[in-house]
């Protein structure tokens, strides 16, 4: 900030300006469309800005005192040390002097409800409710609600074709996770899926031992399921 | 000549002068004579980049008005490929703010420098070049969008070629600009000019720097590049759009009401402090995102700190006008120009909020920012240039406006429209943020639950508090994502609303434009004022 | 303010300062980072793209998936993005989306709007073509109440000659003797989307989650 190298003569309260030129009606009688009338709006103008000096008011500078002193607060309390490894908004994280949270023990429901998210929910949808005609449903799905080994084949090799579920005729496929997903991690969605009250589920859940046990027993299953397979094997 | 023959001011009586009143008007004619030689000299390259821009204006409402159908009719035109959303969507982003806000923006300035300057404007053939590289630029970068050649990095989508034509066309106003300046006569040196020597200066600087480094082979690797991505994103509106507005309502305030801007002390302050901290402010693009936090941080600082050069900026322009109230009854350029140095005030609070983490985190991503993004660049920006616009055009073209209810119809339509806009989308973002984030349920499910049981009013009260106290109450489950996007479409159907009436209003700009540039209408040739009470405009001054 | 030299100059170095803080500052603390090896295989974490995914990558850009969709799973505070499935990391760990995610994103597409969901490992959820390529042509086929347009220009409705085509859409309601294809723009869209998929862990000292 500098002052003007050449502070304005001009006095703090100018005289009023001359009035603008108002071409009336009355102007108008003589209609002169010359260049009186092309100029007509340079020659009314008011006269070039200038600038007042009114001073800069003291609870504007009192604001911006305080605007910086926060700024500086909130530079040290959230700069996470300037470091390029430090994303965390918080500044509890970097300065507890952990260099990680401590893994906790993962609550089977939550691990569960983590993997449908995951996994699940693009096509049978967050709430389970799937998209009919397209991808059934699991909330108070007739078929979640029965034998849990067939969910388990399911999971881990995938199924196609035909199949009527809660009486709604549905033909799609669904990609196995025998590959990507643990025992324990079926075991927790299946779980999650099964036991889930809000979406009016009530069968039991689902262990990793039963998950290993099935994965045994159809190790050599390459190609997904269909439904008359799987209703022979564990009833209709 | 004879315009020096008109009665040019009170207190002439007869033929008698006072010899004070009479140096008054040897020096108003003398300096009504030089703005005559400066604005012919503007005449023909402003008029180009004006008439452009209105085009612009025009194609940039269509694209806008089929952007916001498609986001609550997603099976509007989906045919074609060149009218997909995510092609439609970026064309007219670039089309307003390249085609209408940067060629209006050049336009105004030009004709601000020269007359700050106080010289015509120099060979002005090669301004017209530049107006006639910017339209091909600007033309062939929406149809390479449109055709998919689009970069596909949001502000910067034009294909090389429209990027590179753009890039020349800009440098050469900009060497005009400064060389005006170069060339002032000598005194004082306005505020507006030091806006104007900033914009030309630091614009082409960010745009070859974002293009350099995110736009071609020379990238940096990684996320430090959404850092540059958006430091120049924030900076267009920051350095180049914005110091092209303020410096058009620092000129236009005081020239209409013929009153010295307030405090030259608080101009000091404010251009400063804008200098200094807006260029920092890109990065809260960020909160949250996978970047070093300092940098979000020092950017939400540097947001924050805009407020000294807004309340600096407010207090100089309102309390320039403060008083004068009685002129925005009678000048459209005034009203205009109000409205959008009060729109700046609102968008650049809302805008430093907006970069703290505890409003960022509801509002990020979703439609209350793009009630912003409208705010600033419309609401400001572009109401400021509409006003610049009133007050250039008649004396380029030496016609005055020939309809004074047309511009009543442009003025009230897109303020409502823009207002409403803002409202409608601020309103359906924050719950569209509030849903994304915690709260028990939608405010959808819950508008349907309570207004069943306890009626409309009291249902949508009960709902609304049973919202927004459920807010960051943790969530065994967060509401399905398509609940969320359910619960938005009302409010982009409003929108589309207030886009028709925005477009409505661009129309009747665009045919006043039409009928001034040619000549065409009800002749008048006193200036076109919203009221016709000659008197009560000449005593609205005088207060 | 009417000496034109310190106009300049105060203009300039206000700018640079900023140039130097979120220009070149983060370009430079984080122009070291390489992809991590995976030990006992040639793969690194995140890999390089294959050519069909860059081809799909243009796609995504030319067609304008960014201004709907972002592409980063905010930690920390923001937890709800990981809530909703859509952290990057291992089954059943999820993280929050981290600088080394994008080593080979050219240019990083991390966006600003979610008008649609982050798709920053769309991948990981999920895997399938089928779905994909449906969703693709009719977003309310697979996601009811789905705001997002069709692509349908992506893909070719023709009359059945001889055989079907082996790749034709199955789930698509189509007139009888007409099959719906998709075109190898589709499927390299649907080879970059399967690309989004971060689930590694990475060691970062100070950020928590």
């Amino acid at each position: 900030m500098s002052e003007p190298t050449q502070p304005s003569p001009e006095p703090q309260k100018p005289k009023p300006p001359a009035a603008p030129l108002l071409d009336t009606a009355a102007d108008n009688a003589s209609d002169q469309v010359d260049v009186s009338a092309m100029h007509s709006p340079i020659m009314r103008e008011q006269q070039d800005p200038r600038d007042g000096y009114e001073p800069v008011p003291l609870w504007l500078i009192t604001i911006f005192g305080l605007l910086i002193f926060w700024g500086g607060w909130y530079l040290a309390t959230y700069s996470g040390g300037w470091r390029g490894d430090v994303f965390d908004d918080h500044p509890a994280a970097l300065y507890s002097g952990q260099s990680a949270a401590p893994a906790k023990p993962v609550d089977p429901v939550e691990l569960g409800k983590r993997i449908f998210l995951g996994n699940c929910a693009v096509c049978h949808q967050p709430d389970g409710k799937g998209a009919p005609p397209t991808y059934p449903p699991l909330a108070g799905s007739d078929w979640v609600n029965s034998d849990a080994g067939r969910l388990q084949r399911i999971v881990l090799h995938g199924f196609e074709g035909p199949v009527k579920i809660n009486g709604q005729q549905y033909n799609n496929n669904m990609p196995a996770f025998a590959a990507k997903l643990k025992d324990e991690h079926i075991a927790a969605v299946l779980s999650f899926v099964r036991t889930n009250a809000a979406w009016g589920n009530s069968a039991t859940a689902v262990t990793p031992q039963q998950v290993a046990a099935t994965r045994q027993a159809t190790q050599n299953r390459a190609t997904p399921w269909t439904a008359a397979e799987l209703e022979k094997i564990t009833g209709p | 000549m004879s315009s020096l023959n008109i009665d040019m001011q009170r207190g002439v009586v007869g033929d008698q002068l006072d010899p004070d009143s009479m140096a008054r008007v040897l020096d108003q004619r003398q300096q009504a004579s030089q703005r005559a030689l400066i604005d012919a000299s503007c005449k023909v390259p402003v008029l180009l980049f004006y008439g452009s821009a209105v085009f612009w204006l025009l194609i940039g409402t269509v694209l806008a008005l089929i952007s916001s159908i498609k986001l609550h009719s997603p099976n509007f035109l989906t045919h074609e490929a060149w009218l997909t959303f995510g092609r439609v969507r970026p064309a007219h982003l670039d089309v307003v703010a390249f085609g209408w806000a940067s060629m209006a923006g050049l336009g105004t300035s030009l004709w601000l420098m020269c007359r700050l300057c106080r010289v015509p404007l120099k060979w002005p053939g090669m301004v017209v070049g530049a107006a006639v590289l910017w339209n091909v630029g600007v033309l062939s970068g929406t149809a390479g969008v449109l055709a998919g050649q689009s970069s596909g990095i949001e502000w910067i989508e034009y294909p090389f070629y429209a990027t590179f034509m753009l890039f020349v066309a800009f440098a050469l106003v900009a060497v005009w600009g400064l060389m005006t300046f170069g060339r002032r006569q000598p005194g004082h040196v306005y505020v507006s000019q030091w806006y104007l020597f900033g914009s030309m200066f630091w614009f082409p600087w960010v745009y070859i720097t974002v293009q350099l480094l995110t736009n071609t082979p020379l990238m940096v690797k990684g996320t430090p590049q959404e850092s540059i991505h958006w430091w120049f994103g924030h900076n267009v509106l920051g350095v180049f759009f914005t110091p092209m507005g303020l410096a058009a309502i620092y000129y236009l305030i005081p020239k209409v009401i013929g009153r010295p801007i307030y405090s030259y002390y608080l101009s000091i302050l404010g251009f400063w402090s804008l200098a200094l901290f807006y260029n920092w402010a890109g990065a809260h693009h960020l909160v949250g995102g996978p970047v070093p936090a300092w940098l979000v941080t020092v950017s939400a600082v540097g947001s924050m700190m805009m407020f000294i050069p807004v309340i600096t900026t407010a207090l100089n322009h309102h309390m320039t006008t403060y008083k004068h109230f009685g002129v925005l009854r009678y000048s459209p350029t005034l009203r205009f120009v109000v409205f959008g140095a009060m729109a700046y005030t609102i968008v650049s609070f809302q805008g430093s909020l907006m970069s703290l983490r505890i409003f960022n985190e509801p509002f990020h991503f979703t439609h209350h920012t793009i009630a912003h993004a409208h705010l600033g660049l419309y609401g400001f920006y572009t109401m400021v240039m509409f006003g610049a616009m009133y007050y250039v055009m008649p004396r380029l073209t030496g016609h005055e406006w020939s309809s004074a209810r047309l511009i009543r119809v442009h003025f009230w339509t897109v303020a409502i429209g823009i207002a409403l806009m803002f409202v409608t989308l601020s309103i359906g973002g924050m719950i569209q943020g509030f849903e994304l984030h915690q709260s028990r349920q939608g405010l959808g499910d819950l508008m349907r639950q309570h207004t069943q049981t306890d009626g409309l009013v009291s249902g949508s009260i009960n709902a609304l508090s049973d919202f927004f106290g459920g807010f960051k109450a943790k969530q065994d489950q967060p509401i399905p994502f398509l609940a969320v996007v359910r619960d938005t479409i009302p409010w982009l159907w409003i929108r589309s609303g207030t886009g028709i009436l925005i477009f409505i209003g661009h129309m009747a700009f665009a045919w006043l434009v039409l009928a001034n540039l040619l000549g065409r209408g009800e002749r008048r040739t006193g200036p076109t004022l919203f009221h016709t009470d000659a008197d009560g405009y000449r005593r609205s001054l005088e207060v | 303010m009417n000496f034109g030299p310190l106009l300049f100059l105060g203009i300039f170095l206000t700018f640079a300062s900023a140039w130097i803080g979120l220009v070149f500052a983060p370009s430079q603390q984080l122009k070291d980072l390489q992809a991590m090896r995976v030990e006992g295989s040639g793969q690194t974490n995140p890999r390089p793209y294959s050519g069909l995914e860059l081809e799909g990558r243009a796609i995504y850009l030319r067609d304008g998936c960014v201004y709907c969709h972002s592409q980063q799973a905010r930690g920390g505070d923001y937890v709800n993005d990981i809530e909703r499935g859509w952290g990057a990391g291992p089954v059943g760990e999820p993280r929050r989306s981290l600088p080394q995610d994008y080593l080979y994103d050219r240019p990083v597409l991390l966006g600003t709007s979610r008008t649609g969901p982050d798709l920053a490992n769309i991948g990981s959820r999920q895997s399938d073509d089928n779905w994909h390529l449906t969703h693709l042509y009719d977003p309310r086929l697979t996601s009811p109440g789905s705001i997002m347009p069709s692509f349908s220009f992506l893909f070719e409705t023709r009359k059945i000659v001889g055989q079907p085509s082996a790749d034709a859409m199955k789930n698509i309601p189509v007139q009888p003797g007409w099959e719906i294809v998709p075109t190898y723009e589709a499927k390299a869209l649907v080879a970059y989307l399967k690309s989004l998929d971060h689930a590694y862990a990475v060691a970062t000292p100070g950020s928590g989650k």
